[in-house]
């Protein structure tokens, strides 16, 4: 699968490279490629391109504010969960995804 | 090994058993160090800018491991602090766990904050990896610690 991973956190410093260390490494695990943004206090960094996300099968927004450039995401899958709970449970999360994949 | 990271820490600004067993007291020794060797030019002012971020949420990001940092005036020269408790620091971290090492970052407001803010970044990316969480736990001094973030910081 390929996976878009979107981190945003407010207080932006390590919550947000956490998680999406924690997402990549879990994706990654299975399997699965992935491209991760992060959205931080040291502003976007590794932007994903609008034909990345729309060639992907979902999105994971792991953020505690709003994330930016969402009509990107126009008409995928998405998936959005906290950014603890992508630092916690990064591999619960994936299975979450590829659940979602699956689905109709 | 990232440039910053590597520059930022040095052996000098270690502290294998942290006395104290609460969270500003063990903040404060770590700072210093900073002072003692002229990182920084008042304690006050510093850890009144390590407070000023610690209210925005706790730089206790769990599994025994801190990040305090500050971007103020007072800071001379970027640095990175290390510190090592042996019992445990009450942090109030966000698993409301004790915190067994502190990575203290002393960054200065000179306008290319981000620099630092992205080594900052490198280093709470690497701390989520399980082995170098074990490792630096493992280390028993700064030669240690160094290896462990050299071995890990190649992606």
């Amino acid at each position: 699968m390929k996976i878009v991973v979107v981190s945003a956190c407010s207080t932006g410093v390590a919550s947000t490279y956490m998680a999406s260390e924690a997402l990549e490494l879990a994706a990654k695990a299975r399997g699965h490629e992935v491209l991760a943004e992060t959205q931080g206090t040291i502003g976007i960094e590794n932007e994903v391109s609008f034909d990345d996300a729309q060639s992907s099968d979902i999105i994971i927004l792991a953020r505690d504010i709003k994330i930016l450039g969402l009509e990107r995401f126009e008409g995928k899958k998405i998936l959005e969960v906290q950014v603890g709970e992508a630092i916690r449970k990064a591999a619960e999360v994936i299975q979450r995804a590829e659940k979602m994949v699956l689905e109709k | 090994m990232d440039m910053d990271l590597s520059t930022m820490m040095s052996e000098e600004l270690a502290i294998f058993g942290v006395q104290s067993c609460e969270k500003w007291g063990a903040i404060r020794e770590l700072a210093a160090l900073l002072m003692q060797k002229n990182y920084i030019k008042s304690m006050e002012h510093f850890i009144d800018a390590v407070r000023e971020r610690e209210k925005m949420v706790s730089t206790g990001i769990g599994d025994g491991i801190a990040i305090p940092h500050a971007i103020s005036p007072a800071v001379l020269t970027p640095a990175i602090v290390f510190g090592r408790s042996l019992k445990g620091v009450e942090y109030d971290s966000i698993d409301n766990q004790p915190v067994f090492m502190l990575f203290l970052f002393a960054i200065p407001a000179t306008g290319v904050e981000k620099d630092y803010l992205r080594t900052l970044a490198a280093l709470a990316r690497l701390l989520v990896h399980e082995n170098v969480k074990k490792n630096l736990m493992a280390a028993k001094n700064f030669k240690d610690v160094r290896k462990t973030l050299q071995e890990n910081s190649v992606r």
